[in-house]
């Protein structure tokens, strides 16, 4: 089944989705799905010998274009309250990055990093121009302890068919902070960071990476673009290339911290695609890896849950200076 | 690299980048302008689609 649901109290909707129970949990290499088709003996999700990067519609999605058609039992019509629920109309789709199922992002040459960022950029345009779908999120998901079933490199896309309550929020602070001061919120935490520099971790002339003021999560880093922009389509050829440096690096830093692949979310925040005008956002990439020590994970646990309030027991100063000072040689 | 003949398959994709009332047309053409409007093209060409039998399509971007 497939259904979004909406909670009244919380003001936001929750995407049922049965089928996803039953989706491939950690196969033998053998096995992958992700992996190119080497013999007839076992298909793959993708038929050729070989592939670049593949994008796919998810085999076990959160939405799809053509959801389940919905109805009201009785339950549900009486009573004070009707619950409310709609179609879950969206799509999903998988991101193959590479072929070689033991080649992470980080190890990817800059030529082919670049190469993911304009199919990001082409997903984002092709997905968010279909009228249903106002808002796109792009991410990748890394590592057993986040719950990744499949370790072949790969990222995930979620067309939605109504922007999520924590980009809602993001634009309803930028748009007020754009209405008081006529400058971009997000331009003017780049300007104080760099100011500060005490929680940059990386600079280049088109992307800075640093841990915010107020990270929630011990080496949580954002990527911005320096320059004003909204979303993946209005980035040049030269700044793919400056991005993709500074993605990779970022992530070795990560690697080299505590000598194994840090394992982590990623999540890129990008304008809506419900034909609004959001001049006053600007794009830039979450990372949120669970460590917070070499062998101790940070769980979210009552305070977080249960309030939303996140407890970080680091100072981002620190941590920042951490990262910063790994040697990569 | 070796990859196998899919043209059996393939489905025409129906690229409506050109529709004057798209909505994100309309962002991406004023957008374009401080981008690089050739790498759009060019992505486009390097696409290949095909429909996978239980009818999920699967896009092969070759670079």
């Amino acid at each position: 089944m497939l259904e979004l649901r909406y909670d009244p109290i919380k003001n936001q909707y929750v995407a049922i989705a049965t089928k996803r129970q039953e989706r491939t949990f950690f196969p033998p290499e053998d096995f992958c799905p992700l992996c190119p088709t080497k013999s007839n003996k076992i298909v793959t999700e993708i038929p050729a010998y070989d592939y670049d990067i593949v994008v796919f519609e998810n085999k076990f999605p959160s939405f799809s274009e053509n959801p389940d058609k919905l109805y009201l039992n009785k339950s549900e019509k009486e009573g004070f309250i009707t619950f409310s629920k709609k179609e879950s109309k969206g799509i999903c789709e998988v991101i193959c990055y590479t072929s070689d199922h033991n080649l992470y992002l980080e190890d990817m040459s800059i030529t082919k990093i670049s190469n993911l960022i304009k199919v990001w950029k082409d997903r984002y345009a092709t997905l968010g121009k279909k009228n249903f779908i106002k808002y796109v999120l792009i991410f990748e998901n890394k590592g057993k302890e986040i719950g990744v079933t499949l370790t072949h490199p790969h990222g995930q896309i979620y067309a939605f068919p109504f922007i999520p309550p924590i980009a809602r929020e993001e634009l309803k602070s930028s748009k007020n902070f754009y209405m008081k001061n006529k400058k971009c919120l997000h331009c003017k935490i780049i300007e104080r960071e760099i100011e500060d520099i005490s929680r940059v971790i990386i600079k280049n002339s088109s992307f800075i990476a640093f841990v915010p003021f107020y990270a929630r999560w011990p080496y949580e880093v954002h990527i911005y673009s320096l320059r004003h922009i909204g979303s993946l389509c209005e980035i040049t050829d030269g700044e793919i290339i400056l991005l993709s440096k500074i993605i990779k690096e970022l992530i070795n830093r990560y690697n080299k911290l505590f000598n194994f692949r840090m394992p982590y979310v990623m999540i890129i925040h990008q304008n809506p695609t419900d034909g609004k005008d959001y001049d006053y956002y600007h794009i830039h990439f979450e990372f949120y890896p669970p460590y917070r020590t070499k062998d101790k994970l940070k769980y979210l646990a009552g305070c977080e849950l249960g309030t939303g309030v996140f407890i970080n027991d680091t100072l981002p100063e620190e941590k920042a200076a951490e990262l910063r000072n790994v040697d990569l040689i | 690299m070796k990859k196998e003949n899919t043209n059996s398959f393939i489905k025409v994709w129906q690229e409506d980048w050109d529709k004057p009332n798209n909505k994100i047309n309309k962002q991406l053409d004023i957008k374009i302008l401080s981008g690089n409007k050739r790498s759009r093209e060019d992505l486009i060409q390097k696409k290949r689609i095909i429909k996978k039998e239980d009818g999920r399509y699967l896009i092969y971007y070759d670079f």
